[in-house]
């Protein structure tokens, strides 16, 4: 390789490799385990009464980061159970706008299932979207025990 | 050179190409510890049971009743099968001579209602047992099971023990109710 052609590597096939592997590394991150526990206290009205069906988390439960992105992109969400009842239901909902590109759609609780769904859309770098979680379908029907389930976000390019 | 170019140039946009379609995932957890339950709760006490003489001469004043009160519970049963209720006299003490019985009467799928009426005492006795995971609604007098107390006066037996009854004696008792493991 004479002295041209590593020139020509160095000032064109290089940043384009450069620019190819960082620009569009897309992330997303999401912090917002939620740990709820339901006892006597969640009886609806006292000894005799069933309990609230529907639990609620804080309407920032659930902070979600994107980050490394070229344009537009669309975040999936879907759960996986670990030990689950078929009584409960278990929903989503964007709450906040997080801050810098522009975020829509997701706003109305939508359920989650073990299949990918579209939440939302947005464009650029948009850090601090929050959501909230909405636990549904609890009763004394429920036997005791801890269910768990792990809530998958994926962020695609579009 | 121009080979070396055009070769330089295929990576890239193939390292580009690959890249662009780029997606990432994280994940959090939820859980929800459900909790195992039983509460209970008396509605109103029942009113006062009071004696009075019998219309004739030579018979035993007739017992009271008292039927007003309900006991409401809500049970979330885990690895128990079932729980029971028990009953005792936890403070106070009955007229000499007189007893104190009670008796329930729980809807179906709530439980089991003894037989016989349990006598009151300072020991605890089962109320109602085989009680499954239920809640018996909160409605006052109307949901739960209904108690029945009944005061009599021990069997006069014409000697000097029934003298031991005392008249115009005004006790109160407080009756204790506890959900319990079925043994």
């Amino acid at each position: 390789m004479n002295h041209v052609a590593k020139q020509a590597f160095l000032s064109f096939l290089f940043p384009l490799l450069l620019i190819s592997n960082v620009a569009w590394s897309i992330d997303i991150t999401s912090v917002g385990n939620w740990p709820l526990t339901i006892g006597e206290n969640d009886l609806i009205n006292g000894a005799g009464s069933d309990l609230n069906s529907t639990y609620e988390s804080t309407t920032y439960q659930v902070s979600l980061t994107i980050s490394g992105t070229s344009g537009s992109w669309r975040v999936d969400v879907r759960k996986v159970n670990t030990n689950w009842h078929s009584d409960l239901h278990l929903w989503v909902r964007r709450t906040g706008d997080g801050s810098g590109g522009s975020v829509s759609n997701g706003s109305v609780y939508q359920e989650l299932t073990d299949t990918d769904q579209p939440f939302f859309t947005g464009s650029d770098d948009v850090p601090g979207i929050t959501a909230q979680l909405k636990l549904s379908g609890m009763s004394i029907q429920v036997p005791p025990d801890t269910y768990t389930a792990t809530i998958y976000y994926t962020v695609v390019d579009i | 050179m121009r080979k070396l170019l055009l070769a330089s140039l295929m990576v890239a946009v193939l390292a580009f190409g690959v890249a662009a379609a780029t997606t990432d995932s994280d994940t959090h957890s939820f859980s929800v510890d459900i909790e195992e339950m039983a509460v209970l709760d008396c509605t109103d006490a029942p009113g006062t049971l009071s004696l009075t003489q019998p219309a004739a001469g030579g018979a035993e004043p007739a017992p009271v009743t008292d039927a007003t009160a309900y006991i409401q519970y809500t049970i979330v049963l885990g690895s128990e099968i079932t729980k029971e209720i028990q009953a005792r006299i936890s403070d106070g003490t009955l007229p000499v001579g007189c007893t104190l019985t009670l008796s329930a009467n729980a809807a179906l799928y709530e439980g089991t209602d003894t037989v016989e009426p349990i006598t009151l005492s300072g020991t605890a006795l089962d109320l109602i047992t085989l009680i499954p995971t239920c809640a018996t609604g909160t409605v006052a007098d109307t949901d739960g099971a209904v108690l029945t107390y009944s005061l009599s006066v021990e069997a006069l037996t014409g000697t000097a023990a029934d003298s031991t009854v005392v008249k115009n004696t005004s006790n109160q008792i407080t009756i204790e109710f506890t959900l319990a493991d079925t043994a």
